[in-house]
C-alpha cells in the first residue's frame, strides 16, 4: 500500500507539471490552427482537448462538404439551436465513433477550445444549445481525411449555422513510406519522420504549409510509414526536435535531413493523393549537428503568461519549430531551438493574454552560419487591432419582374430572412505580404485571422501584425451582400489610412510595398477611392470600420466547358472571374469576384451585388507556384487587365436582385 | 536514448525524499507508464531545460567499448554524455560514435556527474529493461581520465502482428502493449515496453525487446488506463493475444534475442461506448460560477477515492463555470478544478461514476483556502552569492501524508521573492509540509528546518486545519559548496550486473523532513559525489537495489563532516558476505 501512496505523490507532482504546461498545449492548438482562435459568444459548450494530441492534420482537413436540407429549428433570435450531421465514408457508409469538433472563429474573447462530440452507430451527431454564430465543423479519425469541398478555394472554410444538417465525407488518407539509412547504409532506428504540407493538389504553395505535420517513427528496420495525409505535396524530413513527442531522441540536435538526402533548400517534394500509397521515399540521413538559436523575452505583460516562440525558415516559409515558455522555469522567459541548420530564419514571440489582447515581438530575421546564435532578445509589444461594425440594411421587397428571380427566402442561419443575425457573419483579415521586401522578416501568425461580431454587429479583431490586410466578409445564407466597407472618417486613424490611400493612388513606384491591390468579396470602399486594403502599423488600434450589408444578393453557378463541349483537362487549374460591366463600377474592386473550378468543372458565386457583370475564365499563373494562392483581384493592375480581357471576351450576365442563375455554361 | 520523460518532473523528489521508497516506486511500471502518458499530453518546454553544471577545473576524458555479448565490437553506436546522474532533467553534453572495434572516447568533459547512454534501440543493455537501465553513471573528477566504461548489448527481439476489428477492418492508431512477464524468486514482475501504435493497415511492431515471454494486449480496462480518456480515440475493451478478454487466458509470446515473432494478430471485440460528463465549477461560499479553472480528472484505482490513476484533462471551465468531458469510458473518477497559483481558492475533489449513460451536473466546488507566508533565511546570514541566489528558489507544499486525502492531488508551488519573502495561497486546511523544489537553483541549499514564531514546526508539518493563515513561517536554509567525493568498494562477491547503487545524505541534527541533500548514483567504477553541501555533519546512506527483485539488498550508513567548501573523501566498504546477513 505504501507503494500506492507514493504513486499518488508522484502523480500529484506530475499533475502540477501538466497544469503548467497545458497552457502551452492550448497555445499550440491555436498555433497549429494558424491562430484561428476563439468564439465570440458565451453559450458555446466547453470542450475536451484530447489528452494525447493527435498528429496535427493538414489544415485543409477542416473543410467539409455540406449537403442536405436545412431545417429551421430556431424561431426567436435569442434562442439557441442545434447543428446535426453525419459522418460517412466516400462510399456513403456511416462512420461511428468519430470525433466531431465544433468551433467558432471569433477573436473577440479569450480562446475557447472547440467542443468535441462523437458520432453514434448511425454516423450521426447532434449538438444542442448552440448560440447563433458561424461554426466550423471538422472531424478526427486516424487514417482518414475529409473530402475537400471542390467549390471552396484551397485553405478556406465552410461555415455552419444552427439549423444546419452537415454531412462530412471522409476518405482514407494518403500514405508516404520508405526506409531511412545512415551513411554506412545502416537502418536509422526510432527516428521521427515528418511530412510537412507544402503545396495543395494544384501545385500551389499552401498558406498553411509547415503547420501541417504528421510525424511517425522509423522501426528497427528503418522503415517509416506516414499515413492519413491530405492530397498535396509534402517535404519529408528527419532529425531535429520539431514535434511534441515527449521522448527525446538522439536525432533531436541534428539539423533535419530532407528527402532524399538534402538540406531544407534542396528538399524534393513528394506528391500524394488521398487513398494513394507512395512508397520508396527512402532517405539517406545526413546526421549533421545543428546549431542552437536561443535568447530571452522581454516585456511579457502578464506574470507567467504563456508565450510561444516560432522559428520559420525564411525562403520556404516552413515552420522550423515552436517552443513555449511561461516564465516559470529556472531560466525565466527564455527560449532555445536546437538542431537548426544553416540558413535565414524569422523569429517571432507571441503572447496571448487572458483578456484576449495579444502581444508579439516584431518579426526578426536571423542568419545561422555554422555557429550558434545566442543571446537574442525579443521584446513583446502590443499588436494592432481593428474594431468596427457590420450593419444590415432593412430588407426590401424585391420588385424585379424577371421570371428567373430568386426568392431570397433560402436563408441559412439563425436569423430569419429579413433580420439576419450579425453574429452569424465572419470577418476575415488576410495579410498580403507579396510586396514586402525579401529581406524583411514576417510573422506566420496573422496571415489569416477571423472574427465574429457580437449581437450588435460590433467586432474587434485583435492580434494583427503590422502589414497590409484585405478583408473578406462571409455572410449567412445567400440573401445578403456587402454593399460597402468604409472607415468612419471621424476616427483619427482613418485619416492616416486615407492619406496612405491617396499616396497609393498617385503612384506606387514611390512605395513599392504599398502598391495598390484589391480584392473581391468584401471590403471597403467609398466610391471615390480605390483603396482596397488596410495598412496597419505595429500596435495600431483602428476603429470605425463599417461594413454595410444589403438585401437582395444574387448568385451564379455553372460549369466551365471547353469550346467543343469536350472535357476540360485540369479544370482545377482555372479560375472564373466576375468583372463589373457597369462603367461606374469599373474601378470598384469589391465588385470583382474570383471562384475556383472543381474537377467536375463546376464553379459558384454567391452573395453578389445585383448588377451587370462580365464572366471570364482564366488559367492560374503557373509561373508563381512558389507563392501562396492569392486573389488576382487584390491588385489594381490585375483588375485592369481582367477588365480588358473580360470586355474583349464579352460574356455578359445581368444579375437581378435575389436572382439565382444555375447551370450557366461558360465556354473557355 | 530512452530517457523516461517522467523523471524530468520527478527529479525534485530525488533530491528531497528518501531514496529507497522512490526506487521501489520507480520500479513499478504502472507509475512510469502513467507518467509517460501524462507527458505525452504535455509539450516539452525546451526553454526550461536545465542549464548544465558549471565546469570546474581541468576537463576529463571518458572512454570505453560497446560490444555484443560475444565480445564483438559494435560499430556506429552513438553514445550520449548526459549531464546529471539521476532523472533526466539531463541534457546531452557530448556525443561519440563507436569505431570499427566498438571503441569510443569523449574528450573535454568538465568535472561533474554524468550518465553515458548508448543509443541502440534494437539492443538491450545487459538483460534489463531498456527504459531505466540504458545508461551508466559516471562521476568525473577534475582532469580525470575514466577508462573502460563498457557496454555489452544484446540484440532485442521483435513482436509484430495486425490488429483488426470484429468486421476484419484494420484498427488504426491504437496502442499495442507488450508486457514482459517474469518470475524470479517467487516474485512476479510485469514490465511494459514502450507502447507501439498500429498503422493504417492495423500493423504494429515492437522491437528491442529483451528475451522473455510477453503478454500482448490492446485496449483498456481499469488496470490499464495508460491510454484512457480523450475524445477522438476509439476505445476498445482490453483484449489479450490471441483474442481473449481474460488476462489469465492470454497466450504468452516467446521472444528470443534477435528473433522475430510474427503473426501476433488480435481481433478486437466491440468498441467501448464512451460517455459525456458535464458539470460546473462553483464558488462554495457564493455558489457563483468559477471561470477559467483547470479541470483535471483521473480514474480511481481500486475504487478508492484516495488513489487516482493516470490523470488527464487540462481544459478550463467556461464563463458560466461549465465544463464537459467527452469520450469517457465507464468507471469511477475523481475530478478536481484548479485555479492558477495566484488564486486563493482550492478545489474540492468531486467523484463521479460513468456506467451506461452520460453524466451531468457534476458540481466541483472551489473553497477559499488558507495561506502560508514568511521568509527564507540563510543560517549564519549567508554571503552575498548565497543571498543573491535565494530569490531563485522555488518552494512547494504538499499535504503531509495527505497524498491520499481526497481532493489533494495537486502540489502548490511558490517562489522566494527578491526581498526573501514567500507566499502560497489557496491551500486546503490541514497539515502541510514545505520543501525546496529541486531546480538547478537549489544546488548549494539545504533545508535545515521550518520555524514559526512559537518554535520549530513538528515533523507532521504546519497545521493549517483551522483555516487561519500562517504568516510567520521561517524557512531556515544552509548554504555551501562542499563536495564529498566517495568510492564504494565491494568485497567478497560481485553485485548482479543490473544492480543500482545510490548514495543519499542528510545533515545530522536536521528536523524531520529536512536536511536532505541531492543524492548521487554510484557509477560503474564505484565513484559517487555529493556536492553543494553546507558545512556540517552528514549521515550518508548507501543503498543497493536490484531491479525486478523488488528488494533493497543493502543499506550502509556512514558519517562525514564537511566545511563550507572544499572536498572530502569517503569510502564505503560493501562486504557482500557480511552485509548480506544484515538484510531485513
Amino acid at each position: 500500500m505504501s507503494h500506492s501512496r507514493k504513486f499518488a505523490t508522484l502523480v500529484r507532482l506530475v499533475v502540477v507539471f501538466v497544469a503548467a504546461s497545458s497552457v502551452a498545449a492550448s497555445t499550440f492548438v491555436v498555433a497549429a490552427a494558424q491562430e484561428q482562435s476563439p468564439p465570440a459568444q458565451k453559450d458555446t459548450p466547453t470542450a475536451t482537448p484530447s489528452a494525447t494530441p493527435p498528429p496535427v492534420k493538414p489544415q485543409t482537413d477542416e473543410r467539409s462538404r455540406t449537403t442536405g436540407d436545412r431545417t429551421r429549428s430556431v424561431s426567436s433570435r435569442m434562442m439557441t439551436g442545434s447543428i446535426t450531421g453525419r459522418v460517412v465514408t466516400d462510399g456513403g457508409e456511416p462512420l461511428s465513433n468519430v470525433a466531431v469538433f465544433i468551433g467558432t472563429r471569433g477573436a473577440s474573447l479569450p480562446a475557447v477550445p472547440p467542443a468535441i462530440f462523437t458520432t453514434g452507430e448511425d454516423g450521426r451527431f447532434r449538438v444542442d444549445n448552440l448560440a447563433p454564430t458561424a461554426y466550423n465543423v471538422w472531424t478526427f479519425l486516424p487514417g482518414y481525411v475529409a473530402v475537400l469541398d471542390p467549390l471552396l478555394e484551397s485553405g478556406t472554410r465552410r461555415y455552419h449555422y444552427i439549423g444546419d444538417d452537415v454531412t462530412i465525407t471522409l476518405t482514407k488518407g494518403g500514405v508516404i513510406t520508405g526506409t531511412v539509412t545512415d551513411a554506412r547504409g545502416e537502418a536509422v532506428v526510432e527516428a521521427r519522420v515528418r511530412a510537412s504540407y507544402v503545396r495543395d493538389p494544384e501545385g500551389r504553395f499552401s498558406e498553411s504549409r509547415g503547420f501541417a505535420n504528421a510525424e511517425y517513427e522509423t522501426d528497427d528496420r528503418g522503415i517509416y510509414r506516414i499515413y492519413g495525409l491530405q492530397s498535396g505535396s509534402y517535404v519529408v524530413s528527419i532529425g531535429g526536435r520539431r514535434g511534441f513527442s515527449p521522448y527525446p531522441t538522439i536525432y533531436d540536435e541534428d539539423t533535419p535531413t530532407f528527402y532524399p538526402s538534402a538540406t531544407r533548400d534542396a528538399a524534393v517534394e513528394v506528391s500524394v493523393l488521398t487513398g494513394q500509397e507512395v512508397s520508396g521515399i527512402d532517405i539517406r540521413y545526413r546526421g549533421e549537428r545543428g546549431r542552437t538559436v536561443s535568447g530571452t523575452l522581454a516585456a511579457v505583460a502578464e506574470e507567467n503568461g504563456a508565450v510561444s516562440v516560432t522559428l520559420t525558415h525564411a525562403s520556404t516559409g516552413l515552420l522550423e519549430g515552436t517552443v513555449f515558455t511561461n516564465g516559470r522555469g529556472a531560466t525565466g522567459y527564455a527560449f532555445s531551438f536546437e538542431g537548426v541548420g544553416d540558413g535565414d530564419y524569422d523569429l517571432v514571440a507571441r503572447h496571448g493574454m487572458r483578456n484576449g489582447e495579444q502581444m508579439a515581438s516584431p518579426p526578426r530575421r536571423i542568419t545561422v552560419r555554422g555557429v550558434d546564435v545566442t543571446g537574442l532578445k525579443l521584446a513583446l509589444a502590443p499588436l494592432a487591432s481593428v474594431a468596427g461594425r457590420i450593419q444590415f440594411e432593412p430588407a426590401t421587397a424585391t420588385t424585379t419582374q424577371d421570371e428567373n428571380k430568386g426568392t431570397c427566402e433560402d436563408q441559412r442561419g439563425g436569423g430569419s430572412s429579413d433580420s439576419p443575425l450579425p453574429q452569424e457573419s465572419v470577418i476575415l483579415f488576410r495579410r498580403d505580404d507579396r510586396n514586402l521586401p525579401k529581406e524583411q522578416a514576417r510573422s506566420r501568425m496573422s496571415a489569416r485571422l477571423e472574427t465574429t461580431p457580437d449581437v450588435r454587429g460590433e467586432f474587434h479583431m485583435r492580434g494583427l501584425d503590422e502589414g497590409r490586410y484585405h478583408l473578406e466578409t462571409k455572410l449567412p445564407g445567400e440573401a445578403w451582400y456587402v454593399r460597402s466597407v468604409a472607415l468612419n472618417a471621424s476616427a483619427p486613424a482613418a485619416a492616416r489610412v486615407a492619406a496612405e490611400a491617396k499616396k497609393e493612388d498617385k503612384g506606387k513606384a514611390a512605395r513599392p510595398d504599398t502598391a495598390a491591390s484589391s480584392h473581391a468579396s468584401g471590403v471597403s470602399q467609398t466610391p471615390s477611392t480605390s483603396r482596397d486594403a488596410l495598412m496597419l502599423k505595429t500596435g495600431e488600434r483602428l476603429t470605425g470600420l463599417n461594413i454595410n450589408v444589403a438585401h437582395g444578393a444574387a448568385a451564379l453557378r455553372g460549369q466551365l466547358v471547353a469550346d467543343d463541349n469536350a472535357r476540360l483537362p485540369n479544370p482545377s487549374l482555372w479560375r472564373v472571374y466576375l468583372v463589373p460591366a457597369e462603367r461606374e463600377q469599373a474601378d470598384n474592386w469589391s465588385r470583382f469576384a474570383e471562384a475556383p473550378v472543381s474537377n467536375e468543372q463546376a464553379f459558384a458565386f454567391s452573395n453578389l451585388a445585383p448588377g451587370r457583370y462580365f464572366l471570364l475564365p482564366h488559367p492560374i499563373d503557373q509561373s508563381r507556384t512558389n507563392e501562396s494562392l492569392r486573389p488576382l483581384t487584390w491588385d489594381e493592375s490585375e483588375r485592369a487587365r481582367l477588365r480588358r480581357e473580360a470586355e474583349a471576351a464579352n460574356i455578359l450576365v445581368v444579375l437581378q436582385p435575389c436572382q439565382r442563375i444555375e447551370g450557366f455554361a461558360l465556354r473557355r | 536514448m530512452h530517457v523516461q520523460p517522467g523523471l524530468d518532473v520527478l527529479s525534485p523528489f530525488f533530491e528531497e525524499t528518501n531514496m529507497p521508497a522512490l526506487l521501489r516506486c520507480l520500479a513499478a511500471v504502472a507509475v512510469v507508464a502513467a507518467c509517460v502518458f501524462l507527458l505525452c499530453s504535455a509539450p516539452r518546454t525546451q526553454a526550461q531545460a536545465a542549464p548544465t553544471e558549471t565546469p570546474v577545473g581541468a576537463t576529463g576524458t571518458v572512454n570505453g567499448r560497446v560490444t555484443t555479448s560475444d565480445e564483438k565490437g559494435l560499430a556506429g553506436i552513438v553514445l550520449s554524455l548526459l549531464s546529471g546522474d539521476i532523472g533526466p532533467r539531463r541534457k546531452s553534453i557530448a556525443r561519440a560514435t563507436t569505431d570499427g572495434e566498438g571503441r569510443y572516447t569523449i574528450n573535454n568533459v568538465p568535472a561533474g556527474r554524468y550518465t553515458i547512454v548508448p543509443f541502440a534501440p534494437t539492443y538491450m543493455f545487459g538483460s534489463s529493461e531498456r527504459a531505466w537501465q540504458s545508461g551508466k553513471a559516471v562521476n568525473i573528477a577534475p582532469g580525470e581520465m575514466v577508462n573502460d566504461i563498457d557496454f555489452t548489448l544484446t540484440r532485442g527481439g521483435v513482436i509484430t502482428g495486425r490488429i483488426t476489428d470484429a468486421e476484419g477492418k484494420p484498427v488504426i492508431g491504437q496502442y499495442v502493449q507488450a508486457a514482459s512477464v517474469s518470475e524470479e524468486n517467487g516474485v512476479h514482475t510485469t514490465s511494459y515496453a514502450r507502447p507501439r501504435a498500429t498503422d493504417d493497415r492495423g500493423i504494429y511492431r515492437h522491437y528491442g525487446l529483451a528475451p522473455g515471454r510477453y503478454r500482448i494486449s490492446v485496449g483498456e480496462d481499469k488496470d490499464n488506463m495508460v491510454f484512457l480518456g480523450g475524445a477522438g480515440r476509439t476505445h476498445y475493451a482490453r483484449t489479450f493475444y490471441p483474442g481473449v478478454s481474460e488476462e489469465s487466458q492470454g497466450k504468452l509470446v516467446e521472444v528470443t534475442s534477435g528473433g522475430e515473432a510474427t503473426g501476433i494478430d488480435i481481433t478486437l471485440g466491440t468498441r467501448v461506448k464512451t460517455y459525456r460528463v458535464e458539470g460546473r465549477v462553483v464558488d462554495a461560499e457564493t455558489n457563483l460560477p468559477v471561470a477559467n479553472a483547470r479541470i483535471m480528472y483521473g480514474m480511481l484505482v481500486n475504487d478508492s477515492p484516495n488513489h487516482v490513476g493516470a490523470t488527464s484533462g487540462g481544459q478550463m471551465s467556461g464563463a458560466r463555470g461549465e465544463w464537459k468531458l467527452e469520450g469517457i469510458v465507464p468507471g469511477r473518477y475523481a475530478l478536481v478544478a484548479h485555479l492558477d497559483n495566484q488564486s486563493d481558492m482550492y478545489g474540492e475533489q468531486a467523484t463521479f461514476e460513468v456506467t451506461e449513460a452520460d453524466v451531468s451536473n457534476v458540481v466541483v466546488k472551489m473553497q477559499r483556502g488558507t495561506s502560508l507566508s514568511g521568509v527564507a533565511v540563510i543560517e549564519g546570514g549567508g554571503d552575498q552569492a548565497a543571498l543573491a541566489r535565494l530569490s531563485r528558489l522555488s518552494i512547494y507544499i504538499h499535504p503531509f501524508e495527505g497524498g491520499d486525502a481526497p481532493g489533494s492531488f495537486l502540489t502548490l508551488t511558490g517562489r522566494v521573492n527578491p526581498n526573501r519573502s514567500f507566499y502560497i495561497g489557496g491551500i486546503r486546511p490541514g497539515k502541510v509540509r514545505l520543501g525546496l523544489l529541486g531546480t538547478p537553483e537549489t544546488k548549494g541549499f539545504t533545508l535545515v528546518r521550518v520555524e514559526r514564531a512559537n518554535g520549530v514546526v513538528p515533523p507532521d508539518g504546519i497545521d493549517l486545519s483551522s483555516g487561519t493563515p500562517a504568516t510567520d513561517v521561517r524557512l531556515i536554509l544552509a548554504y555551501g559548496n562542499a563536495v564529498v567525493r566517495g568510492q564504494v568498494r565491494i568485497e567478497n562477491g560481485v553485485l548482479p550486473a543490473n544492480a543500482n547503487m545510490m548514495v543519499s545524505g542528510r545533515r545530522v541534527g536536521s528536523e524531520p523532513g529536512a536536511g536532505f541533500v541531492r543524492a548521487s548514483r554510484v557509477d560503474a567504477r564505484g565513484a559517487f559525489v555529493l556536492d553543494g553541501l553546507a558545512a556540517g555533519e552528514y549521515e550518508l546512506v548507501l543503498n543497493v537495489f536490484v531491479p525486478n527483485s523488488g528488494q533493497q539488498t543493502h543499506n550502509l550508513r556512514q558519517r562525514v563532516t564537511v566545511g563550507s567548501s572544499g572536498e572530502t573523501s569517503l569510502t564505503f566498504v560493501l562486504d557482500l558476505k557480511a552485509n548480506a546477513e544484515e538484510r531485513p
